[in-house]
């Protein structure tokens, strides 16, 4: 729930004050201007009280709770010397370098800022305080009658530096006349500095509101915002009601910053896409979603509550009767996972491999393999393991395999099946009734959203016997190359050349218990590493 | 101490209520009664162990001895503002079986004393329950709950029957069945009956643990394979055998003759009523297969010297003693190890900012597993809990014990010249 903003009700029209007081004071009175004035300024101030009175109430609510304090009116206070020393520079953590998207002022259409650049040394940058989060209107030299009213976007910029937020000025404030000033000056009366004043009107105060009220109890602590909120919410709402799907999906969106649908039923009416932002509207709502989603409904489509709007999360569960694991190509099992110790982990691919038959073993019960990824020491040990366990149980890998209705004997080769998706054996026949999966697209999450590093926050919340894979689908951003051009050795064009280095030589290391080993043939394992990288390209 | 008068009786027909106490003799020729006592105040500081000397005041005509029965246990210190922000995640959460802090919700709401719950479940290494199929590969749907019950384990002494099985060694053997002291850490002592509560115990020859996983009032029965899996469950037994040759067994038959004998045992109450808590039907998730188990003991013992500047009182020995162990013993699952830096902050927290504590100090601790073996550590810089998933050790699943006897603390003059 929005509080009202307070100078759209009665308490600051000083005109509507005054008649309230009868026509003596509003129509015969000789000072009424400055009893208008009076009641205008107070009736404001009991506004603004009545105001912070119902950001109290609502900060009692989880559901409710203001993200930012606002304050209508809060006096700004720059020095010369702090603007002098706040440049602005393009590096990590800071200001973006490379090429500037859309057009930057004073500069050349395709504006590429240099690592370690300072923007236009033309504007002048302020620091705001560290809890003024947002300026979203406008600078004012009075806050009645004023005679300068400064116009965020057009006469300054709210900009997020690593150090804090700044104003950026298109002109020197110190230099308008039209602003308040005073001199800053030492113990002995000589001028150290400058001062200049402005009002800003509606400005947003980061009072940690979020965390101070509610945040603190799960000991999650964010920065302060609409995200930070929904999760929270989200994430509480599994400690009150229990794990569902629903939480998750909840907990998913918040993380991610994609919409999901929220009322019970609602039916998908437009879905538009506005180059920065695509419109999912229904019947009840609009949603937004981040630009580097794709939308997955069409129009018409009947939506239930917690169905995500765009590919940002999947949430498979893989106890369902077909669950779609087209998008594995395969999956490793570690000592999270797998009993014993090993080098590295085993990969089971989601392809179909042969099913090997290996003779029989020392007690005459016959060998099943198939591919297993992984350190080759290790392989064999898990398929030695695995047959130990079979003959201990009484059925081997061999006899659960047999394709044969009712065998008598151990299976030989034509009683195996010719191949086998390893993957899908794991997750079929071990996984799918404790497991389910997070796929997890990230270009698509929204700018500023929490991200994936806050899967943590699912161990506490989610029951124990369970667990779940996460898949995050990295992208490469395009590299455009100008065809045109005829490249070089460090540039792209339209000949290009296939270089090639050579690696370091893989590690080879050997292992002997004590030191009088006698001579003989040991078996070593090397572990090589090649990497592929596939380039894909569109030539335009 | 006690607010009633007790009066020692000889014959068990003049016992009429319960301030008439019967007077036993005792194997070292003198005569006892217990009496119900209390501490004086709340608090871990109060926790006393059994065989701990008292004084009586006033005097008793005829009193040799005061001495404490059994182990005074379960005193918690008041909440502080820091333990109930802890608390609040706790307090929000639905107390069910579901995620791991509805879990231990429900656990800490049911039982009060409970100082510390971890939780080990699909996809954690120590969990090896859920890993009984052919690939040895986690199926889920199991979970294992290490809950430190009380803040330090107590020694309950409970009369068993032994039977003779190897007359000429003099050798004797009990079972202790799961219902004895479920979920226990060690046998302290085996005496004979009537033994004075001091006394050394005799030499237990061995020991062999097991499971009984027969059902209990239709409860829910976990799926435990061996002693790895389920020790310091419910459901672990052992049978111990020891040598008595104060006894003569002349005329006794081997594997007939029985003798009652005090058996000491050493662990943490509640994990039998906690287990039928989360086994129960109306409290279980039918998809899932939950374990209580006592956590792993680190048993630690400190030695340390604290000098004080010659002009100043010195300090309290018990405050550091007690200090320390609360330090110890507050180390929770999320820390897993005991860094020197600790004990001397809780040594200056207790004794000033102007007393030194000599580094190095000295820090010893025996982890016993689940599975019988023991390891022994010692340090001067930090105990950790060793990484032994497979094993079922590691710092989630550990939990450090010390009692302020285990403290020595020297106390001494800075030796310096006067300035």
């Amino acid at each position: 729930m929005e509080n009202p903003t307070y100078p759209e009700e009665d308490l600051n029209r000083g005109l509507r004050l005054l008649s309230l007081l009868g026509s003596f004071w509003s129509e015969l009175f000789g000072d009424r201007e400055k009893l208008r004035g009076h009641l205008q300024s107070s009736g404001h101030e009991q506004g603004r009280t009545h105001l912070e009175f119902l950001e109290t109430v609502a900060c009692l609510s989880r559901f409710t709770v203001p993200v930012f304090h606002r304050e209508d009116w809060h006096l700004l206070i720059f020095k010369k010397s702090d603007a002098e020393n706040t440049p602005s520079t393009y590096r990590e953590g800071d200001l973006v370098y490379g090429p500037q998207t859309g057009s930057v002022p004073e500069r050349a259409a395709g504006f590429i800022q240099t690592y370690g650049g300072r923007d236009r040394a033309d504007e002048v940058k302020a620091p705001l305080p560290s809890s003024l989060s947002d300026l979203p209107w406008n600078l004012q030299n009075l806050v009645m009658n004023p005679s300068l009213i400064l116009t965020r976007g057009v006469d300054f910029a709210v900009e997020r530096r690593a150090t804090g937020k700044v104003l950026a000025f298109k002109d020197d404030p110190f230099a308008n006349p039209l602003i308040p000033r005073r001199q800053v000056v030492d113990e002995s009366g000589n001028q150290v500095d400058e001062e200049i004043a402005l009002w800003a009107y509606g400005g947003q105060f980061d009072l940690n509101y979020v965390y101070v009220q509610f945040g603190y109890v799960l000991g999650l602590r964010l920065d302060s915002g609409q995200f930070y909120k929904d999760l929270l919410n989200a994430w509480w709402n599994q400690y009150l009601e229990g794990f569902s799907v629903l939480h998750l999906q909840a907990f998913m969106s918040a993380l991610s910053g994609a919409p999901i649908i929220v009322d019970p039923t609602e039916t998908v009416e437009v879905v538009r896409d506005e180059g920065d932002r695509k419109l999912v509207v229904t019947n009840r709502r609009s949603y937004e979603v981040p630009s580097g989603g794709n939308v997955v409904v069409a129009v018409g489509d009947v939506l239930h509550a917690g169905d995500p709007l765009s590919d940002a999360f999947r949430v498979i569960e893989l106890g369902g009767a077909s669950p779609d694991l087209s998008f594995f190509q395969s999956a490793a099992f570690g000592n999270n996972f797998l009993s014993g110790r090993r080098v590295a982990e085993l990969g089971f691919r989601n392809a179909l491999v042969s099913v090997v038959y290996g003779g029989v073993d020392a007690e005459g019960r016959t060998v099943a393999t198939f591919e297993v990824n992984g350190f080759p020491g290790d392989v064999e040990a898990f398929w030695e393991e695995v047959q130990r366990r079979g003959r201990e149980s009484g059925k081997t890998l061999a006899n659960l395999l047999d394709v044969r209705d009712h065998p008598t004997d151990e299976p030989g080769p034509d009683s195996l099946p010719r191949t086998i998706n390893p993957l899908q054996f794991v997750f079929e026949n071990f996984l799918k009734n404790n497991l389910f999966v997070l796929l997890a697209r990230q270009a698509a999450f929204a700018s500023g959203a929490p991200g994936i590093s806050l899967f943590r926050c699912l161990r506490d919340s989610i029951p124990p016997h369970i667990s779940y894979l996460v898949f995050v689908e990295v992208e490469v951003p395009p590299e455009i190359v100008d065809l045109g051009a005829p490249g070089g050795e460090n540039e792209f064009g339209a000949e290009d050349a296939v270089g090639k280095f050579t690696a370091a030589n893989p590690l080879m290391d050997e292992a002997y218990e004590g030191s009088s080993l006698p001579p003989g043939d040991y078996p070593t394992y090397a572990d090589v590493a090649v990497s592929v990288r596939p380039v894909s390209v569109t030539c335009r | 101490m006690t607010d009633l008068t007790y009066i020692g009786v000889t014959q068990i027909d003049s016992v009429m209520n319960d301030q008439q106490k019967i007077i036993m003799a005792r194997t070292d020729g003198t005569y006892s009664f217990t009496v119900p006592v209390a501490a004086e105040s709340e608090g871990t500081a109060y926790s006393t162990r059994r065989g701990t000397r008292f004084t009586v005041d006033p005097a008793i005509l005829g009193m040799i001895d005061a001495v404490a029965a059994g182990d005074f246990s379960g005193g918690r210190n008041a909440e502080t503002n820091a333990d109930l922000v802890e608390k609040a995640k706790l307090g929000i959460s639905a107390k069910v079986l579901s995620g791991r802090t509805q879990i231990e919700a429900l656990i800490r709401e049911r039982f009060p004393n409970v100082t510390a719950v971890s939780i080990t479940g699909f996809g954690d290494p120590e969990m090896i329950r859920d890993r009984h199929n052919i690939f040895g590969m986690s199926a889920g749907g199991k979970a294992d709950l290490w809950v430190r019950a009380q803040y330090l384990p107590i020694t309950r002494t409970i009369e068993m029957e032994a039977v003779l099985v190897d007359a000429e060694s003099r050798i004797w053997q009990i079972a202790v069945g799961r219902d004895a002291f479920p979920g226990f850490y060690a046998i302290s002592f085996v005496l004979p009956q009537g033994s004075a509560e001091n006394q050394d115990s005799l030499e237990l020859v061995a020991e062999t643990r097991g499971l009984d996983l027969s059902a209990i009032n239709g409860d829910f029965v976990p799926d435990v394979e061996t002693i790895a899996e389920g020790g310091y469950s419910r459901y672990q037994t052992s049978v111990i055998r020891f040598k008595d040759p104060g006894t003569d067994v002349t005329g006794m038959t081997e594997n007939v003759t029985v003798r009652t004998y005090q058996v000491g045992i050493y662990g943490l109450p509640g994990i039998a009523e906690m287990q039928h808590l989360v086994s129960d039907r109306s409290m279980r998730n039918p998809q899932a297969d939950y374990l209580v188990k006592a956590p792993v003991p680190a048993m630690c013992a400190i030695n340390l010297t604290v000098q004080y500047r010659a002009n100043d009182q010195p300090p309290s020995v018990d405050a550091i003693k007690n200090a320390v162990a609360e330090t110890v013993n507050g180390i929770g699952y999320d820390v897993g190890k005991i860094p020197a830096g600790r004990i001397f902050d809780s040594v200056h927290n207790v004794a000033g900012p102007d007393v030194l504590v000599v580094s190095p100090i000295d820090m010893f601790c025996q982890i016993r597993r689940p599975d019988g073996t023991t390891i022994v550590s010692r340090s001067r810089d930090v105990i950790e809990a060793p990484n032994e998933p497979e094993l079922g050790v590691t710092s989630r699943t550990t939990a450090f014990f010390t009692d302020p006897a285990m403290v020595d603390v020297a106390v001494e003059k800075m030796d310096v010249l006067p300035v």
